[in-house]
């Protein structure tokens, strides 16, 4: 499973290859998300947009508390991640995971995650 | 039936011309939607006087029902659309134009068919998106302006976000140092990789000597006419501990600044949604840190 973080505009975005183990926890945290009403709609912006999770044949993009989840079939589901537990969760497995610069990278990202 | 009309006057009517030929019709039709993306609802936003765009209307109900669709169509066209595609769609439908009758109650009005109306239509189509204007040293001129009053010519080009974002790959793998550079590489370009020696930090002084290095020059140390098209272009940093990047901006033919964030979409507006005016105060989120202003030049490496 690897995590893309979704941030540069000049320097490539980190891609940061995790634990096998994380894929069956992922499962199981997007299995508690409820569908969202809403489309997913990545943030476009200067400065950190998402992450882009890739897990086998599946594609999960996560950005500012939605999720989409895209699989092979071409189908995509829109999920909530009210409170960006499971976006805080991908940037804890990118942090243990990634080297000392990815490491600096999610400190800065969930300090603005969890600013009020 | 098919009734063409191109969208190019600002006082007079358009004029209409009338295909009566079904065969030539469907076929037109066929092409016409080989590509649906090439049609649009009106013209570009930036389109100005000239050629902005191609409408066909459909006048008989079988042809809209056998090709599905509805009995208004418009090509976008001109400068600013960007797309060979669409200059292709264009010149078909001005050749059909040449072939059909002039749709008008005015027996005299035959410009639908004229052979000079037709061939200023088909210029239109060719006419260079980009404009040579002179970069002068303000007043209150940055300090490397140099003494006197400095003038470098340099070219402007249309916005054309379409080019970076219709195809995904070309989307994923240009940044914003290939938008500033219009350069297209699919190589999510560094500064300095194309002269071999890429900055080794990011700050605002090494990223400068690896743009320097391929080829740019500092703002007002001028390019000549041989080294057209001459970008103005302006480099930021952020310096945010963790998260220390670059970017680049460039300045278009209308009068704003357009840029790409990575591998997001080429636009013209900044994290506040409003249209850049001045890369120096615009919202630019992390990237505090404004470097300078710059010159891109054909022979410019980049990789």
């Amino acid at each position: 499973m690897t995590i893309e973080i979704l941030a540069y505009s000049g320097r490539p975005d980190p891609v940061i290859a995790v634990e096998d183990g994380a894929a069956g926890e992922l499962e199981t945290r997007l299995a508690r998300l409820v569908p969202s009403p809403r489309g997913f709609a990545p943030a476009d912006r200067l400065g950190y947009r998402g992450l882009r999770v890739r897990s086998g044949a599946v594609e999960i993009e996560v950005s500012d508390g939605h999720v989409r989840v895209s699989g092979t079939d071409g189908r995509a589901t829109d999920l909530d991640d009210a409170g960006r537990g499971l976006e805080r969760w991908l940037l804890e497995r990118a942090r243990a995971a990634g080297g000392a610069d990815d490491h600096a990278l999610v400190e800065a990202i969930l300090r603005e995650v969890e600013r009020p | 039936m098919l009734l063409i009309t191109p969208d190019v006057f600002s006082g007079r009517p358009n004029p209409s011309s009338v295909v009566t030929d079904t065969a030539e019709a469907r076929a037109a039709l066929t092409e016409l939607l080989r590509d649906r993306s090439l049609l649009g609802d009106g013209p570009a936003a930036d389109a100005g006087l000239g050629l902005r765009g191609i409408g066909v209307e459909l006048t008989n109900d079988e042809l809209a029902t056998d090709f599905g669709v509805a009995s208004r169509l418009y090509v976008p066209a001109g400068t600013g659309t960007g797309d060979g595609r669409a200059s292709e769609l264009a010149e078909r439908l001005i050749a059909l134009m040449a072939r059909g009758t002039p749709a008008t109650a005015d027996a005299g009005d035959t410009v639908a068919t004229d052979a000079g109306f037709l061939q200023f239509l088909r210029a239109q189509l060719t006419r260079p998106s980009s404009a040579t204007t002179g970069d002068t040293a303000a007043p209150q001129a940055p300090p490397e302006a140099g003494p006197g009053d400095v003038v470098c010519q340099i070219e402007l080009g249309a916005f054309n976000p379409g080019f970076w974002n219709n195809d995904a790959n070309v989307r994923l793998h240009n940044n914003c140092y290939n938008y500033a550079s219009n350069k297209r590489t699919n190589t999510f370009a560094q500064p300095g990789r194309g002269c071999g020696h890429q900055y080794t930090q990011i700050t605002c002084a090494e990223v400068t000597r690896a743009a320097l290095c391929d080829g740019l020059h500092r703002r007002f140390d001028c390019f000549p006419a041989s080294q057209k098209p001459r970008y103005l272009v302006a480099l930021v940093v952020s310096p945010t501990p963790g998260f220390i990047d670059y970017h680049w901006y460039r300045k278009q033919k209308e009068g704003f600044w357009g840029h790409k964030p990575g591998n997001t979409a080429a636009r013209n507006v900044d994290n506040s949604n409003h249209l850049i005016l001045n890369p120096e105060t615009c919202d630019r989120g992390p990237y505090t840190i404004f470097c300078g202003y710059f010159y891109t030049c054909v022979s410019q490496k980049i990789n």
